[in-house]
């Protein structure tokens, strides 16, 4: 007998012979069956009903903004001012600001859709669709009112599209400080837009030689408001800040031979001398971020070696490298673990990298005939410096592991001393692009550059404050 | 026996109690499909294209002795011999229903309901005037013949082959519906610069529940990027795209949920 056909007959048998109890537990044997299928069915549901698609979305790159800046007549309470010229220049220095950073794209008031008198200083009193009608991203509203020789402006930054008030600020200052109260409300609004306060509320020092001599000037960054700070008759060079903005290093030949200067911007005391008898030769001082120690280049046996010395007792300098080529230009890392420097030890000048702590010296430039004038952004993440391309000189910035190296300038005549802004994002210059030497202000990719000086003389040896506390 | 039985029956309890848990966690848990924008081009078997290219050479040859029944019908009497063709376009669903494949010939039905009335009988002086009735008869027979051909059309085509043909043409729709999506909010996106995104790369997942309509019923950041500047962008570019496109969903469905994930620095393919 087939094998298969004797388990069937069985299987008959016995079904019919447990025929009752097959019946009563045909149920519950059905039972798993039936819980499979619908439990499948439920696990097929998840895939169709909950499965949510998502799409990837890759930053479109880099986009200016649409913001629109409009000044509101004064408050009900308050006196406005004589004339509008307070407001207008608030206005006007916040949205040069707002250009010169990159990140903003402000409306021209002509594609206002409201008038300046409808607009109610109250967020939730605005019409946010008529700003977002025009493209508008944020809105920011000013309103300044005059007390005496006072001002009070009340400055808001709204988001257009969620109505939301993002910052809501109150100044008060002398009449002629309306400049430095539109810097620090685009610093703000940069922070709120962008995460990182700007720093418009800066200075730069500079050298010019507007008065026949080569005298230590102080400006706002944006160019305005020039201040001379010596008179020495003399050649000053290279001013660096200290960390607190208080003080201006410089070098100047006043006394016959080159010397480091310190010169306190609060006028409290004079013009005082860095370690004299040290060196006949001193020059180039950098502070580190932290304002511990004070670096320069300076030379004892006719060799330019570097030095520092720590900022409080400037006595004793410590001697960081120990070369037969010459080492000048120091500038710090933000950390203050890393030094950039120039030196001709591989036969032309070239950026090295010191650690000031063990005397390691690493190598950052391998390109271009001429490397000088290094600057570390403090960001950390990359050194301006200027490099000869073709006879003349351009600003390059390359990356503290020697990668990423990119020209920033282009063009005739030289392109000289790059000073960051303390947030990193800008550089300012000098240039004889245009015949006499001026300063110049770009962004830290090279693009938006624009004019910072236009007086007679040569302006040279620019150097950008710290932030302002 | 009995303890066996109930064994058994306690072990399927237990299971399915198992898959039912599983099947909740999986539920909240939410499987997530991702979608990258690419272009497909669909590779077919030459019986599958010989399928569409049937239904099409069909439609067309039916289309054009339609004019040639129509340009006798009565100039005076146009109302009548448009009305029993609207009243007849149900019955035709009717008489479809129980074919086998259901939601493709519903589609032509619908095309076809659309696009009647634009070949609309040309006001033609041609003599043989029938009488109504006999138009309505005629009109009715015509399109029983339709319908049973359509019928043979069906069951012609080979119906594993023409579903997932279907089933490729809703995903090529919906891949289309997800390419216009990231082309309009990229296009409204203005990320926030100046972050050191190189080293750092933030990435904002936002849920978006549309309405059949494109309208958002809800969007909310699913995941945030931990950066308010960046998620506020986010959020910006959503409101700034919104209506979105309307969803490729059928009737049935009330809204439609979408991820978007978005990424301050492009993704490796």
């Amino acid at each position: 007998m087939d094998p298969s056909y004797a388990r069937l007959r069985e299987k008959g048998k016995s079904s019919k012979v447990g025929g009752t109890r097959r019946r009563r537990f045909s149920l519950l044997k059905a039972f798993p069956r039936w819980t499979a299928l619908t439990l499948s069915i439920l696990c097929l549901l998840p895939l169709s009903a909950f499965a949510k698609v998502y799409i990837d979305i890759d930053s479109p790159g880099s986009r200016r903004l649409p913001l629109a800046v409009l000044t509101l007549k004064a408050a009900p309470g308050g006196s406005p001012c004589p004339d509008r010229q307070v407001e207008e220049v608030i206005e006007k220095v916040l949205l040069n600001d707002l250009d010169v950073s990159g990140y903003f794209r402000t409306l021209a008031p002509d594609v206002f859709l409201v008038e300046r008198d409808q607009v109610k200083f109250y967020p939730a009193k605005i019409d946010y669709r008529a700003w977002s009608l025009i493209g508008a991203e944020a809105l920011i509203l000013l309103r300044t009112t005059c007390k005496g020789g006072q001002i009070e402006t009340e400055a808001q930054l709204l988001d257009v599209l969620t109505g939301k008030l993002l910052t809501w600020k109150r100044y008060k200052s002398e009449s002629a400080g309306a400049r430095r109260v539109a810097h620090r409300f685009a610093n703000e609004v940069t922070k709120e837009l962008t995460g990182v306060p700007g720093a418009f509320d800066t200075r730069i020092a500079y050298i010019s030689n507007a008065t026949g001599s080569k005298e230590l000037y102080v400006m706002d960054y944006d160019g305005n408001g020039p201040r001379k700070l010596t008179a020495l008759h003399s050649i000053c060079l290279s001013p660096a800040w200290s960390p607190d903005g208080r003080k201006i290093v410089f070098t100047s030949f006043w006394k016959r031979n080159p010397a480091l200067y310190l010169l306190d911007l609060r006028g409290a005391s004079a013009l005082k001398q860095m370690f004299p008898g040290f060196s006949p030769l001193c020059s180039g001082g950098a502070w580190s971020a932290d304002g511990k120690w004070l670096a320069f280049s300076a030379s004892l046996d006719g060799n330019t070696e570097l030095f520092r010395v720590p900022a409080g007792d400037g006595t004793r300098p410590q001697r960081l490298t120990k070369n037969w080529a010459i080492d000048v230009s120091p500038s710090w890392s933000p950390d203050g673990k890393h030094m950039v420097f120039v030196s001709d030890r591989a036969g032309r000048p070239d950026l090295y990298i010191l650690q000031p702590d063990n005397g390691k010296i690493m190598r950052l430039t391998f390109e271009g005939s001429y490397n000088a004038g290094p600057a570390w952004s403090p960001r950390g993440d990359a050194i301006a410096y200027v490099s000869r391309v073709g006879g003349a000189f351009q600003i390059f910035r390359i990356r503290s592991d020697g990668t990423d190296r990119r020209q920033l300038t282009e063009g005739a005549g030289d392109h000289l001393k790059p000073s960051w802004s303390p947030d990193g994002r800008l550089i300012v210059f000098s240039s004889n692009r245009e015949g006499s030497s001026d300063l110049y202000l770009m962004r830290a990719d090279g693009t938006g550059v624009r004019r910072l000086t236009w007086g007679p003389g040569d302006e040279t040896d620019p150097a950008w404050s710290p932030a302002r506390r | 026996m009995l303890s066996l039985r109930g064994s058994i029956i306690l072990s399927a309890c237990l299971h399915a109690a198992l898959f039912l848990a599983l099947l909740l966690l999986s539920g909240t848990g939410r499987a997530r499909v991702v979608y990258k924008p690419q272009y497909h081009v669909r590779l077919v078997r030459p019986q599958e294209i010989a399928a569409p290219a049937k239904a099409r050479k069909k439609k067309v040859a039916r289309r054009s002795p339609r004019p040639a029944v129509r340009r006798p019908k009565p100039k005076p009497k146009p109302k009548k011999v448009v009305l029993p063709k609207k009243k007849t376009a149900p019955k035709k669903k009717k008489t479809e229903k129980p074919l086998p494949k259901k939601t493709h010939p519903k589609k032509a039905v619908k095309k076809k309901a659309a696009k009647k009335p634009k070949p609309a009988p040309p006001p033609v002086k041609k003599p043989p005037e029938p009488a109504p009735d006999e138009v309505l008869a005629e009109a009715l027979a015509r399109i029983k013949k339709k319908a049973g051909s359509r019928k043979k059309e069906a069951a012609g085509a080979p119906g594993e082959a023409s579903s997932a043909w279907e089933k490729k043409q809703k995903e090529i729709e919906y891949k289309a519906y997800y390419d216009q999506v990231e082309r309009a909010v990229r296009e409204n996106w203005i990320p926030p610069q100046d972050m050191n995104f190189e080293e750092a790369p933030a990435m904002t997942v936002v849920s978006l529940t549309l309405l059949p309509d494109g309208r958002v019923l809800k969007s909310y950041i699913e995941e945030s990027s931990g950066n308010p500047q960046f998620d506020q962008s986010v959020m910006r570019a959503i409101l700034k795209s919104t209506p979105f496109p309307p969803p490729p969903i059928g009737l049935k469905k009330r809204y439609f949920e979408l991820g978007l994930r978005f990424h301050s620095t492009p993704q490796a393919p």
